[in-house]
């Protein structure tokens, strides 16, 4: 089974791009364009990965964070900043508000998968299945 | 005035009595010599004639002893009054001597009392004004006779009063006191005074003599330089409002720019995660196979998309440095391993330019404190320029620590930098050999953020170059961190 992850991203390309990217790659990718929406599926979903915007309409990713981390199915959950935030103390405060990894957009897709398989297997989820299996 | 003392001898009561004693005794003693001489001289003499003779004889004699008599009393009486004369005359000088001299006391005080520059006065317990000088009278504006009927209080305002009567009473009742206070003229002026005053027993009761000096040229040098003190105080107040005005629209302005920057960095990524992402996913053939001159156009693409990455991440971190708002952490972190990734980060770079990247750390090299993300930042900036620039052979980074410090060489084996090119090197968009500039692209930020980064940690970079063989940048930092 592919390891699930909950995308939370408000900009439609991105959400595309990242759904496709990691679906490619053998992911089981849901998405959610904005916090509120994003809680509801991560408590209904619980998914192996999160990854969470930080910019988004209403609730920001900080909040959305902090909401994620006090469910009880997802304390231990995986949870990625994926912003284009970049000035000084993005990283501190992502990571201050729950999240355990911090990556910066413009995402890579050479660097990016690697970079959420490493994510995973930290937090001792299922393998992604064999390179390229759609 | 004293009363005036006569020295009348004639008048003495025991004098006088002795007049009287000595006229009865000679009264009585002629009657009776007259009488028994009479007697006498008719019982001696029988004869008529003979006794008219002696009776001559006998009353010019008694003439003679009275008249002797009378001399010796009257030149006796006479020296007497002579005497008493001479006394008066002696008195009378020395009163008039006595005199003069009071006089003179009494001119020279009337003159220090009138010449003072203040104004004085005595008045008694009840407020009476006893003695004042001529100033007194000029400087209130009252005459004499007004004063006269004038209590100390009339000279000066109503709200004043209460402080004045308590001075007075303490002059009363401990010997003296001053007070400063403005003095009210009939005009209705008034004028800045400084009093003293002091108990004095005059004609038996108790006074107070007083003297007041006009201080109104210090009351205005003192309210002048209180006004100039305000006026100090007031621009100072003014000036520091403005410069916190300017502060607070500096302030204003920089958290604009830090709006702007933030709203930059994010707007600008945000088309190249597209950019960057798509093409990335259509290079890896996620998307279906493509031809060769599909995937070399897309690699342009995709090389574009980077350098204009790297552009606006320089851009940003050097309006952040710029801004003051870059900051360094100082943490201990363990320098080879940042040395290390940051080689690996490069290696694929290296390998596919069949240049060697060699690591040459020193044992001694280990955890320093610094900002592990800004020193691989430096490093990367460093290992990416040298393989940019090199041809043929490689990159060699060496570690090791020189006395409180560690110093990070990076050379190279490639171009080289020219002498007069080392000068401008770390300054901004002054990416050298623009004739290269389209075969190593590159921002031209990067060696600005590295001296601009070290310089915040506290170290330093330098740069050693031979023209055609290859460059060696120095990075030292301290081992604990900036201090």
């Amino acid at each position: 089974m592919s390891a699930k992850i909950l995308l939370i991203e408000d900009h439609e390309q991105n959400r595309y791009l990242v759904t496709f990217l990691l679906e490619r790659h053998g992911y089981s990718v849901v998405s959610a364009a904005e916090g509120m929406r994003g809680i509801e599926m991560a408590r209904s979903l619980s998914p192996d990965l999160i990854l969470l915007d930080i910019q988004l309409p209403g609730m920001d990713g900080y909040q959305v964070a902090r909401s994620i981390r006090e469910l009880d199915n997802l304390r231990d959950t995986p949870v990625v900043a994926v912003t284009s935030h970049a000035m000084v103390g993005d990283r501190e405060r992502a990571l201050a508000a729950g999240c355990d990894e911090y990556i910066e957009k413009p995402i890579d897709p050479d660097t990016f998968v690697a970079q959420i398989e490493a994510c995973l297997a930290r937090a001792g989820s299922p393998p992604r299945p064999p390179d390229g299996a759609p | 005035m004293p009363q005036r003392v006569t020295p009348d001898l004639m008048e003495h009561p025991r004098i006088r009595h002795q007049a009287w004693w000595i006229a009865g005794i000679y009264a009585v003693t002629a009657t009776l010599w007259i009488y028994f001489s009479d007697q006498a001289l008719e019982s001696l003499i029988a004869d008529p004639e003979r006794l008219l003779e002696w009776s001559v004889y006998k009353g010019i004699g008694f003439v003679t002893v009275t008249a002797v008599l009378l001399l010796v009393l009257m030149r006796r009486a006479f020296a007497s009054i002579e005497e008493g004369y001479a006394s008066v005359g002696e008195e009378e000088r020395r009163r008039r001597a006595r005199e003069q001299e009071a006089e003179a006391e009494r001119h020279f005080s009337e003159t220090m009392i009138e010449s003072m520059p203040g104004i004085l006065y005595l008045y008694d317990a009840t407020g009476r004004f006893l003695r004042w000088n001529r100033n007194f009278e000029e400087v209130s504006g009252y005459s004499g006779e007004e004063l006269a009927h004038m209590t100390p209080m009339d000279l000066f305002g109503t709200e004043d009063q209460p402080r004045l009567q308590a001075r007075i009473a303490e002059v009363f009742e401990r010997g003296e006191s001053s007070i400063e206070a403005p003095f009210l003229s009939k005009d209705g002026t008034t004028t800045p005074y400084f009093f003293t005053g002091q108990r004095v027993d005059f004609g038996g009761q108790e006074c107070l003599v007083g003297v007041g000096i006009d201080v109104s040229k210090r009351v205005e040098a003192e309210a002048a330089l209180r006004q100039l003190n305000e006026s100090l105080e007031r621009k100072v107040g003014e000036r520091t409002h403005e410069l916190r005005e300017a502060l607070v629209r500096a302030e204003a302005a920089d958290r604009t720019k830090s709006a702007f920057l933030a709203a930059m960095s994010h707007e600008l990524r945000t088309p190249l995660n597209s950019i960057i992402g798509f093409t990335g996913i259509v290079l890896q053939e996620l998307a279906g196979p493509l031809t060769e001159e599909q995937e070399k156009q897309l690699r342009m693409v995709q090389r574009s998309a980077r350098h204009l990455l790297s552009l606006i991440n320089d851009v940003l971190d050097i309006s952040k440095i710029e801004a003051g708002q870059l900051e360094v952490h100082s943490e201990p972190f363990d320098l080879p391993e940042v040395i290390r990734r940051a080689a690996e980060t490069v290696l694929p770079v290296a390998d596919a330019r069949g240049l060697t990247l060699d690591l040459r750390i020193a044992p001694e090299v280990g955890v320093i404190e610094g900002d592990a993300r800004r020193v691989e930042q430096v490093l990367l900036n460093l290992l990416s320029n040298g393989l940019k620039f090199t041809e043929l052979g490689g990159v060699t980074v060496t570690a090791r620590c020189v006395e409180e410090c560690v110093r990070i060489q990076v050379a190279d084996t490639g171009i080289g930098i020219r002498p007069d090119d080392l000068e401008t090197l770390f300054q901004p968009f002054r990416q050298i050999d623009t004739g290269l500039t389209r075969a190593h692209e590159g921002t031209g930020l990067g060696l600005t953020i590295c001296r601009r980064l070290t310089d915040l940690m506290g170290g330093q970079v330098s740069v050693t170059s031979a023209w055609g063989r290859g460059s060696e940048f120095s990075v030292t930092l301290p081992l604990n961190g900036t201090g």
